[in-house]
């Protein structure tokens, strides 16, 4: 469904240069941990998409002017598109599964087994 | 009695395949349903002189639409919408996302022009604040300017007759 995706833009990564190495990995980290909406298979790091290159267009400013935490950054961005761009999504009732969904096929197969080793030592 | 297991394995398993071969990973919920449309303050195509804010939704049922010149899509989109805005009494609003001045106003000169007016929004700014990811892009916002409908990518008429005109209609009411 993804119909057009915008043609121009700047392909030069280097425009991202900082002074300070803490800058650089705080910004090195917030684009590795947001997803690209466009090629969903993608980290904004990875993605060349003029729409990953503009948010990190924005991610660079608000590094670079020191106002802003990590955390921050990274829920602008997913206010506006959603927890889906994040690697680390928060806990709430649309991604509950993901935490507890693991404990529950673990009881489950343990109910499983239990009922198999009766049943087999039913049978002796 | 013991395949009755593996056999409820199976089927949910199948179940679960079958389930997801419907899901559109690209068709993201919207962050902004239910939330009011966030504030801008940008020039239109039409008159650069001019400003213009998210004021402009209050008052009526706005269809607000994002589109480009560059977009393949938009222009089998923009029939569509002529053909509403002939039939329809709407009120569009359009936002041309990430363009050149020049391009868009000639695409609205060719193409033709549903839009009350044209937001210009050439930094992709405003398309950011509404989570716009793929052009074109369709939101529909109540009188209060609160975002109802959001649709990615292009409409169609069976859309139009079964989501979108129930849908404005029934906030035209209220």
């Amino acid at each position: 469904m993804l119909a057009g995706t915008k043609q121009q833009g700047n392909y030069v990564e280097d425009i991202y240069s900082f002074n300070d190495p803490i800058k650089k990995d705080l910004f090195n980290k917030i684009i590795q941990e947001l997803r690209c909406t466009v090629c969903q298979n993608q980290s904004l790091a990875d993605s060349m998409a003029p729409l990953a290159l503009d948010l990190k267009k924005v991610i660079y400013q608000k590094v670079q002017s020191q106002q802003y935490s990590e955390q921050q950054i990274v829920e602008f961005v997913a206010e506006r598109y959603g927890n889906f761009v994040r690697y680390d999504p928060p806990l709430e009732w649309g991604t509950a599964f993901l935490w507890f969904g693991p404990f529950l096929i673990l009881v489950l197969g343990m109910f499983v087994l239990a009922k198999y080793i009766k049943l087999r030592e039913d049978k002796i | 009695m013991r395949f009755i297991i593996p056999l409820i394995i199976f089927l949910s398993t199948v179940g679960l395949l079958w389930k997801s071969l419907a899901l559109k990973p690209t068709e993201l919920p919207s962050v902004l349903v239910g939330h009011p449309a966030p504030s801008f303050n940008l020039k239109t195509v039409e008159d650069s002189t001019k400003n213009v804010t998210e004021a402009i939704f209050k008052g009526h049922v706005t269809i607000l639409n994002v589109w480009a010149s560059w977009c393949a899509s938009c222009k089998k989109e923009h029939l569509v919408w002529m053909d509403l805005f002939k039939k329809h009494n709407i009120f569009m609003i359009g936002v041309n996302y990430s363009d050149d001045l020049k391009e868009a106003q000639q695409w609205l000169q060719k193409e033709g022009n549903p839009y009350h007016i044209t937001i210009f929004d050439k930094e992709g700014r405003l398309g950011m604040d509404y989570g716009v990811y793929g052009v074109p892009e369709t939101f529909i916002l109540d009188k209060e300017g609160i975002v109802r409908y959001r649709q990615t990518g292009p409409i169609n008429t069976q859309l139009w007759q079964q989501l979108l005109l129930p849908l404005i209609e029934n906030l035209n009411h209220s």
